[in-house]
């Protein structure tokens, strides 16, 4: 007769140790995420020096603690001094026909460049012809022993203040008519920094982390990364809840609110986040639904190897990497007589090694 | 009152894995570790035996290992496990060659390594016939016994 016995390893999920190792297969290297920082920090500092530059903020992945590897490049804004009468002309609002972005992101991408190139960076350079951001690049490979060679650029945004007790700033928008389009990146980063206790902030992080780049393995990306950031301040509101499971639940949660309707932005004086081009709601949902599906499954494997075959389904590239490393330490150890049990994923928790044996010939008569 | 057994008056011999006190402290291990042991005894020869789902590492296939206790602790269990087979590693009967029987203890599973130290070898074993069916080397270490040099079941020999 069977005797069933119960799983005694406690109360996490065999799919927590391989959503885990995924999320680290991703990471930033700290190295790489200071010196992108660093490069920020700079940029913004020498553009205070601007008589018309008043204040600036950190945003995007690098100040919300989203951002995934390879991390290119950190982002940040500069507020612009209205009061000043060069700086009147400028906007939406202001008086008569207000001018386009153009010439503002002209005058403080220059004005950085020269500075950047004489102190720090002679072969800097500036992009001054995007849609919204200056972006400069820096050309100059800093080799981190924690993540090969990196050089990321920084973008840099403009921001026009709204008339008094406005909520909100305007920033460039080249392909909206007049040029300008009303933004509130300091109401994002409180969204996303502020107010929740850290357990929450970080768990949200997480999945966020992992939607955004199972997203983007799609070869049409069904949301951009901040729709994924509203949808995650929304849906992901249970610090207890355990990784494998929370962003099971979001997926689901995101499939059903994206075909309701846009994902209203977090700030209440920002429109609500487009679908990427040409994607429409009922594609991103049946999408996102998919990904829910192996999520799940993965969530009620019985095994971290069966989790971790449903999340190869999600993180095709990285459980490869993965399964690569530890296939080169496995036959390392083999080789050398070293049994498996010391490596973390096998079979269950690491238990002192068991012994090197050898594995005896089929006999003779056996073929 | 007490019965006594009469000599030469039969009875069934008790074997090991009957009394529970031995049998516990051979598969505390495993079942700290959290493995899902399945305990099954056959009839004739009555004999105790395991079914145990284990992951095969990098590869996540989940494979059942059905582990059949001999008589006397003195001798080996036999390993069997489901799936696609590496024969060039395994005995007449399809169970796996997990050790060889002439090395010393410090080279071969004995009874009281316990059932957590068995799955584990057993689990790398299947490791190993799953990098075999790739077309790698056997990566481990073998007894100086005769090994066929390809396998009729791998790939690399058809």
């Amino acid at each position: 007769m069977a005797t069933p016995t119960t799983r005694t390893s406690g109360s996490r999920l065999p799919a927590s140790a391989p959503l885990q190792s995924i999320l680290e297969e991703i990471s930033v290297p700290m190295d790489v995420m200071k010196e992108a920082r660093r490069r920020r920090d700079l940029v913004l500092e020498i553009a205070r020096e601007h008589p018309s530059v008043r204040g600036r903020w950190s945003s995007g992945s690098v100040a919300y603690g989203t951002a995934n590897s390879p991390l290119e490049d950190a982002d940040g804004g500069l507020k612009m001094n209205r009061r000043l009468a060069d700086m009147r002309q400028f906007g939406p609002d202001a008086p008569g026909l207000g001018l386009g972005p153009g010439p503002l992101m002209e005058e403080i991408g220059y004005f950085v460049l020269v500075r950047l190139r004489d102190r720090h960076y002679p072969k800097a350079t500036v992009d001054v012809s995007g849609k919204r951001a200056i972006k400069f690049e820096f050309h100059d490979t800093v080799d981190l022993d924690s993540a090969g060679p990196v050089d990321p650029y920084v973008d840099v945004v403009l921001g026009l203040a709204r008339p008094e007790g406005a909520r909100g700033l305007w920033i460039p928008n080249r392909k909206a008519p007049g040029g300008w389009d009303l933004a509130d990146p300091a109401g994002h980063l409180q969204a996303m920094n502020g107010g929740t206790d850290k357990p929450l902030r970080v768990l949200r992080a997480h999945v966020v982390r992992l939607s955004k780049r199972t997203v983007k393995h799609d070869e049409h990306p069904v949301a951009c990364s901040w729709n994924l950031c509203a949808l995650a301040l929304e849906l992901v509101d249970d610090a207890d809840l355990e990784l494998p499971e929370a962003f099971a639940r979001f997926l689901e949660g995101a499939s059903r609110l994206i075909l309701d309707a846009p994902t209203p932005d977090p700030s209440p004086v920002v429109a609500p986040i487009e679908l990427p081009a040409g994607i429409p709601a009922s594609l991103a949902s049946l999408r996102l639904e998919q990904k829910a599906s192996s999520a799940r499954a993965a969530a009620a494997a019985l095994t971290a190897g069966g989790a971790r075959a449903h999340y190869a389904e999600l993180f095709g590239p990285e459980v490869a990497s993965i399964r690569s490393r530890e296939r080169t330490d496995y036959l390392r150890r083999l080789g050398k007589g070293t049994p498996l049990a010391a490596a973390p994923s096998i079979v269950s928790a690491p238990s002192e090694a068991h012994k090197p044996t050898r594995s005896d010939g089929a006999p003779p008569q056996a073929w | 009152m007490v019965r006594r057994r009469r000599p030469g008056s039969g009875g069934r011999r008790e074997s090991w894995d009957d009394t529970a006190g031995p049998r516990l402290r051979f598969e505390r291990e495993a079942l700290e570790h959290g493995l899902a042991v399945r305990r099954e005894y056959t009839a004739r020869p009555r004999r105790l035996s395991y079914r145990i789902q284990v992951d095969v590492p990098e590869f996540d296939e989940q494979r059942e290992l059905r582990i059949v206790m001999p008589s006397s602790p003195i001798r080996s269990p036999r390993v069997f496990v489901n799936g696609p087979a590496c024969l060039r590693h395994r005995y007449a009967d399809g169970s796996l060659c997990l050790w060889w029987g002439r090395d010393d203890e410090a080279r071969r599973w004995v009874t009281r390594d316990g059932l957590y130290a068995l799955v584990q070898l057993a689990t790398e074993h299947v490791y190993c016939e799953a990098l075999c069916r790739e077309g790698e080397a056997w990566p481990k270490a073998e007894a100086p016994t005769r090994h066929r040099p390809r396998c009729p079941a791998c790939p690399t020999s058809r």
